[in-house]
């Protein structure tokens, strides 16, 4: 076998969201919400798709949300 | 790293009374034996609720907690597992209780670390686990392996990445948004001929326009501009200048929905999808029976009701070739999925074009002018489009759920929109002479046309100023979620190739080595695109794959175990045991001995609890196993008791020998169990009937009565051996005149328990062939030849047939 380290999934996983919110290149609100959501177990499209419309939502307030559908 | 040292289980699921495994000081491997339904998953299922709070093939079929305790366990008792190890931190009781609630007797946070690195482990391995990813569809294949070798998460978080971004990408108000800025834009070019980037844009056009009204204002800033407008609306006929204002928002409200019912190609599109998807409606119903099948597919395979046997109707069947099917039935159902799923797209985009309809048409309703009779036609003709349109927007979304015909309303797609253009371009000109009118003078005329601009060029870069504010945080997001996919999707693929290359090296070596010169060699993990993993090998030289294509249901067993136990090597890094829970049971014959070989070579270091309904098998365990120190068990169930082990009759031999070594003599008890069970084996292989007992006792008859029905099933069928000497002398020994042990030690010296030993080895001998390690059985008779033989016929017995 070989001596190489292989990590297993649950270890790249968090290893993988933790360099995503350390990476600036990144969107700061979506990489936390995104970082947040795993580290919960929360991780769903479902969840995914409202925590990004509450980001929206709160960015959009600032200066007045304009009329939805 | 850590071993078991002791399980203990009461009231958990088969266990109603306490079972207690010890794996001594020694923290022995184990080889247990147990009729099927006898038990024996009830210790796989307690240390997977051990160390994963879950029982993943219950917890699938919903069956939770609640499942867990014992049926007969009294409510007001704590079923308790108790486990202790080697390293005694880590000892800890798991109690379920009646509500059910569960819990660790052990909070430290060392153990809480173990618990958390184990659940990263590979420490158990079912029947059903084994062939299970050889025969999912494609798709699914890859899923599989990545359970298997421990990276189901990563494949999870890679689809929600995935679908995430899909969803983001089709996001509806993401593309309501898009159009809005366009059609803003549109009217800009129009008007102006540039679009407005920003304020300092806006104040320039708007100082342009304002100019030939001599205002003597300069606009710098929204104040100003509203000064401006104010201005402008001193200087004029105020009703005159509202007037205008109403008709010049009416004349862009209708331009709009104009714009807007020229465009329903995506209805149409969506309807030529749907029509041919409605063509075969049986087809998407069979959806349904996805779940059904995956359910089939786990029973057949985890062989809830047996090998070969159909769990529906009990007849016999082909599992493999059942199972081949059910996956192709699956993997047609997927694709009848994706048809489903690209007409449900389809359908979203239909309605954002109907919804955009009759948001124009809500637009012409605030801006309408209801005094004037010229507008009469126009509004009667926006108020039926507005009904005819919410009926048919709730047809798209009502039908399509229950899959009906959507028929186009001509009426409204053809008739009533074709009528609504009519009356819009019929009404431009009368809008264009009324505003006209309003104006007595030419500058009064201009004051109107810049007020009108100016106002809209604000209300527009307003709007646009907010819609792309949403529109960037969209983008975004989706640049960011893109991305982020992108590096997992990359990365994945980077560490699963590594973990299959790593992988790969033992499964092929194990497997060589269970089937050396077969022809199959090289085989290795690859993956294939984007969404597949696949074995590869070499068949006599040529490179092949899948392995379905050369390998039967043994090969195919055979590689699922090497898998497994070549994850067990590269993720094991705090426990050195593992369970495999019946998953020799396809193994031929010709794979057994090779199995256990690299048990001994390449696990010896492991704890192994090697669970089995196969006595063969078992027996087969013990004479490979033994000399290296494994203990062995049976485990038996009642309804009244549940699961309880009782002392392997392989382990009964080694306890007298043992004894004996030492002088102690009590072994009287041991040696009637050793004789009953070849007494039970002979009996049941000859079908020798017996009086049958009530409430159980049938398993617990007396050698007496069972070597004399055995005698005369000899005598009536004239078998040669019915005469043999032994028969006497097992008849007339103390095994069967003694009724008790305890009291009264049976045999006195060394010799007497050799001798005993001696006699029970000869009358077994009389029908048990060393060769096929078999007994003679009236399943092998030879009618003609008035035999009865073993399997593989080299012991035979003379058999007159009544």
């Amino acid at each position: 076998m070989t001596d190489e380290i292989i990590k297993s999934g649950e270890e790249i996983v968090n290893e993988f969201f933790d360099q995503v919110l350390k990476d600036e290149s990144l969107d700061r609100a979506t990489r936390e919400a995104l970082s947040e959501l795993f580290k919960t177990g929360n991780f769903s499209k479902v969840a995914i798709e409202k925590g990004l419309e509450s980001i929206r939502e709160a960015a959009l307030k600032e200066d007045g949300e304009p009329k939805k559908d | 790293m850590v071993n078991l040292k002791k399980i203990k289980l009461e009231g958990f699921r088969g266990a109603r009374l306490p079972v207690e495994m010890d794996f001594t000081n020694r923290h022995a491997s184990i080889a247990i034996y147990g009729d099927n339904g006898g038990g024996k998953s009830t210790i796989t299922d307690a240390l997977e609720w051990f160390y994963f709070n879950k029982i993943e093939h219950l917890w699938k079929e919903d069956c939770k907690e609640e499942c867990l305790r014992n049926t007969h366990f009294p409510d007001n008792q704590d079923a308790v597992l108790s486990i202790e190890f080697s390293d005694p931190r880590f000892n800890s009781n798991k109690i379920l209780s009646a509500k059910p609630r569960s819990k660790y007797t052990n909070d430290t946070q060392e153990f809480n670390d173990y618990l958390e690195q184990s659940k990263k482990e590979r420490l158990f391995v079912r029947y059903g686990d084994i062939l299970r990813f050889v025969l999912r569809p494609k798709g699914e294949k890859r899923t599989e392996i990545l359970d298997i070798i421990g990276y189901r998460h990563v494949g999870d978080v890679r689809s929600t990445l995935v679908s995430a971004c899909n969803s983001l990408e089709k996001n509806l108000r993401f593309r309501s948004i898009r159009d809005q800025i366009d059609k803003n834009n549109a009217y800009l070019m129009e008007k102006i001929g540039q679009t407005i980037e920003n304020e300092g844009d806006l104040y320039i056009i708007v100082n342009t326009k304002i100019k030939p009204l001599n205002l003597g204002i300069v606009v710098t800033d929204e104040a100003s501009l509203n000064v401006c407008i104010e201005t402008i609306q001193v200087k004029t006929d105020k009703i005159k200048l509202e007037k205008s204002q109403k008709l010049s928002d009416l004349q862009r409200a209708l331009e709009s929905l104009k714009k807007e019912v020229e465009k329903t190609e995506n209805y149409d599109g969506f309807l030529t999808v749907y029509a041919e998807l409605l063509k075969d409606k049986e087809k998407i119903k069979r959806i349904g029976l996805r779940e059904l099948l995956e359910q089939g597919q786990d029973v057949i395979q985890d062989k809830i009701v047996g090998e070969n046997i159909c769990p529906l109707c009990l007849s016999s069947i082909d599992s493999l070739a059942v199972l081949k099917e059910i996956a192709e039935r699956l993997q047609e159902l997927e694709g009848i999925n994706k048809e489903v799923q690209e007409a449900n797209s389809k359908k979203s985009l239909a309605l954002l074009n109907l919804r955009n309809i009759k948001k124009a048409l809500d637009e012409v309703t605030r801006a309408k002018i209801e005094d004037d009779a010229d507008f009469k036609a126009v509004n009667n003709a926006v108020s039926k489009t507005q009904t005819s349109l919410e009926l048919a927007i709730k047809d798209v979304e009502g039908k399509f759920e229950r899959l009906e015909i959507i028929e186009k309303d001509t009426d409204l797609f053809e008739k009533q929109f074709s009528n609504l253009k009519t009356e819009i371009t019929g009404l431009f000109p009368k809008i264009k002479t009324k505003m006209a009118a309003l104006a007595e003078t030419e500058d009064q005329r201009l004051q109107f046309q810049v007020f009108d601009l100016i106002g809209n060029l604000n209300r527009i870069f307003k709007d646009n100023k907010l819609l792309s504010k949403e529109l960037d945080i969209f983008e975004t997001q989706i640049d960011t979620v893109t991305k982020i996919k992108d590096t997992f999707i990359q990365l994945q693929g980077e560490i699963l190739q590594k973990a299959l290359n790593a992988i790969s090296v033992d499964v092929d070596k194990f497997y060589s080595e269970m089937n050396a010169e077969e022809g199959i060699e090289k085989i290795r993990l690859d993956l294939i695109g984007e969404e597949g993993v696949e074995f590869k090998y070499t068949f006599h030289g040529k490179d092949s794959y899948p392995p379905l294509k050369y390998l039967s249901e043994s090969h195919l067993h055979c590689l699922g175990i090497c898998l497994f136990l070549a994850s067990v090597k590269l993720f094991n890094k705090v426990n050195k045991f593992f369970v495999l829970d019946d998953v020799i049971t396809s193994f031929d014959s010709d794979h057994r001995v090779p199995f256990l070989r690299l048990l001994q070579d390449h696990f010896n270091d492991y704890q192994v609890l090697l669970f089995t309904h196969e006595r063969f098998w078992y027996e087969l365990i013990n004479g490979e196993m033994r000399p290296l120190g494994w203990l062995f068990n049976d485990v038996t169930w009642s309804i009244e008791d549940g699961i309880q082990f009782r002392e392997s009759i392989v382990g009964i031999r080694e306890r007298i020998e043992r004894k004996v070594k030492v002088n102690d003599f009590d072994v009287g008890n041991d040696l009637r169990k050793l004789l009953e069970h070849i007494l039970k084996q002979i009996s049941f292989n000859l079908e020798v009937k017996m009086r049958f007992l009530p409430d159980g006792l049938n398993e617990r008859r007396m050698i007496g009565e069972m070597l004399s029905e055995l005698r005369g099933k000899l005598n009536r069928n004239k078998s040669n051996v019915k005469d043999a000497t032994i028969l006497d002398r097992l008849s007339t020994s103390s095994l069967i005149t003694t009724r008790t042990s305890h009291d009264s030690p049976l045999y006195q010296s060394k010799g007497d328990i050799q001798q005993v030993m001696k006699d029970i080895d000869e009358f077994e001998d009389l029908f048990f062939c060393p060769n096929c390690r078999k007994y003679v059985s009236t399943e092998f008779g030879d009618k003609a030849g008035k035999k009865v033989k073993c399997k593989c016929g080299n012991k035979g017995l003379d058999w007159q047939f009544t």
